[in-house]
């Protein structure tokens, strides 16, 4: 996965004309914007390409926002996940930020001021999590990095660790 | 007995009309005490009557009452479905609106540029008398002006994805009226569905547009995991409550999506058979076990998680139908799914029925 110049978004909505509105927000924002209308689309398009962040309806046919987020977790870690939501029950909050571990629960009607701004901090988010990455990878590699993990690692196992 | 008695007779020797005189005043006595106690009787004959008939109206505002709660709990479990379906529509016509304003404003930036242009063209004509060798000079160098313009302007509108823009702007309207015409739908829907018929007073209204409007207002728990399939025959207007029917059909639709687990099959129909109209809700869902069959009627018997279900919408929806002088009928396999079906009479019900 090497990080492309200009960041990479993923949208996903089961409404196309919520995923034009998004292109139009971002039409000038120096994004790649990729667009899919279900959580399998949006899979198929995350094997193909590298994506930094992931935006998400949650209410779509066959499978929910968190369950796909669930899966982007799972399969891609270092992206960065949110919902954008018309309404969302607390059962699917919940659902989507234990199970979906996502950054940023969002709703609609957005502002498309308050968006760019929330995108561009869920960017800076990623790449902060992108340096860890290659930090923890680096540190993996060096011989003379301590076997042992310091004590801040210890809870985890170094080679699952997951760095939000 | 050595008390002297006062009176002479003896009381054998009274006299007849005495006699009769005293018979007649216990008679009055006995008469008057029957009558003080029939009126007591009656009295509280009346009062018990008078508390029976409050009693009975405190029933039908309890009915009232709880068809009223029915309705706000499902009210509050559809404003989930609601919400998102009305929030999709105004969250991308408010963003396209925004959108809208970026494109007047380069659409403002190009359109100013062209303006100057023409002031320098209008400049060019007045001079362009090539009389003076002077004046040839300065066209020369207004020339060069203009061709530098224009080549600013191509600049600027390809920077600014003009064309895009023009084209997109079209869209963009399209989608937004769209979106509109959506949200109006659903407020408009709404508004039938929530027809509180207060007045009791029954009114004439289509069985068919009923159920439109109910899977209308419940579309959004169903679309993502039921097909709908709809067949409708044709029916007689018929008077009845249309807010009440609604709420029975809509928590109809409602338990038919949430007994389908993944993807299923919803199939409405109506016909008129036998002096009656003839609803059908049929779905292929979990399906009900025949020993429960008899207890989903009941008010708070549910099989849902709290905050799901309220065990309240058929209990309800079987007064409802009942005092549509109808009746409602289960029919159920296991695994298979479920079919209710509802009977109204076409002579509907009439006012304080
Ligand atoms: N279409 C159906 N398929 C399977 N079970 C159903 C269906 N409709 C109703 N039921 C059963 O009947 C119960 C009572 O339904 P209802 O009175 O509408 O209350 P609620 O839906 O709030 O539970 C439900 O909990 C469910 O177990
Ligand atoms: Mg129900």
């Amino acid at each position: 996965m090497t990080k492309p110049d200009q960041p990479t978004i993923l949208c996903v909505d089961d409404e196309p004309n919520i995923l034009s509105a998004l292109k139009r927000v971002l039409r000038k924002e120096g994004y790649t914007v990729l667009t899919a209308t279900s959580g399998r689309e949006g899979l198929a398009l995350l094997e193909e390409h590298a994506v930094q962040l992931v935006i998400s309806d949650q209410r779509m046919p066959e499978m929910t926002g968190a369950e796909f987020l669930k899966e982007v977790k799972d399969r891609w870690p270092q992206t960065t996940r949110v919902i954008l939501s018309g309404y969302a029950e607390a059962e699917a909050i919940l659902d989507a930020v234990n199970n979906g571990a996502i950054f940023k629960f969002l709703v609609k009607p957005w502002q498309d001021q308050d968006l760019k701004q929330e995108i561009r901090t869920c960017l800076a988010h990623n790449e902060e999590k992108a340096a860890l990455y290659e930090q923890a990878a680096e540190n993996r590699n060096n011989p003379e990095f301590p076997v042992v993990p310091p004590r801040i690692w210890s809870h985890k196992n170094p080679d699952k660790q997951e760095v939000m | 007995m050595s008390a002297p008695t006062p009176t002479p007779h003896e009381p054998g020797a009274e006299p007849p009309e005495m006699v009769s005189q005293r018979a007649f005043l216990r008679e009055r006595a006995a008469r008057k005490q029957a009558e003080d106690l029939l009126e007591e009787k009656s009295r509280a004959l009346y009062l018990a009557n008078e508390q029976l008939e409050q009693e009975l109206a405190e029933r039908k505002q309890l009915e009232v009452h709880l068809i009223h709660s029915e309705k706000m709990a499902s009210v509050g479990q559809l404003a989930a479905g609601v919400a998102h379906e009305i929030n999709n529509p105004v969250g991308f016509v408010t963003s396209n609106v925004s959108t809208m304003g970026e494109y007047l404003r380069v659409m403002k930036t190009v359109l100013s540029h062209y303006e100057a242009l023409t002031a320098d063209l209008k400049a060019q004509l007045e001079i362009g008398q090539p009389d003076q060798t002077d004046s040839l000079h300065s066209l020369r160098s207004l020339q060069s002006g203009l061709l530098e313009s224009i080549t600013q302007i191509e600049a600027l509108r390809q920077e600014e994805d003009l064309d895009f823009i023009l084209e997109d702007a079209h869209q963009l309207l399209a989608e937004s009226n769209e979106g509109l015409r959506r949200v109006k739908d659903i407020v408009q829907n709404l508004k039938t569905f929530v027809r509180l018929d207060e007045s009791d007073v029954p009114k004439m209204a289509d069985i068919n547009q009923c159920l439109t409007s109910s899977l209308s207002v419940v579309w959004n728990e169903l679309k993502y995991k039921c097909q709908v399939h709809k067949d409708f025959g044709e029916l007689p207007p018929i008077p009845c409550h249309a807010g009440q029917l609604n709420q029975v059909f809509s928590n109809l639709f409602v338990n038919a999506a949430q007994a389908i687990e993944k993807q299923g099959e919803v199939r409405v129909s109506t016909e008129v058979d036998d002096g009656f109209v003839v609803i059908q809700v049929t779905d292929t869902g979990s399906g009900i076990p025949p020993e429960k069959l008899s207890k989903i009627f009941d008010p708070f018997y549910t099989t849902k998680p709290v905050g799901t279900g309220t065990g309240l919408g058929l209990s309800i929806s079987h007064g409802i139908i009942e005092k549509h002088k109808g009746r409602i009928e289960v029919d159920s396999t296991v695994d298979e799914g479920t079919t209710f079906t509802i009977y109204l009479p076409i002579t509907g019900i009439q006012a304080d029925d």
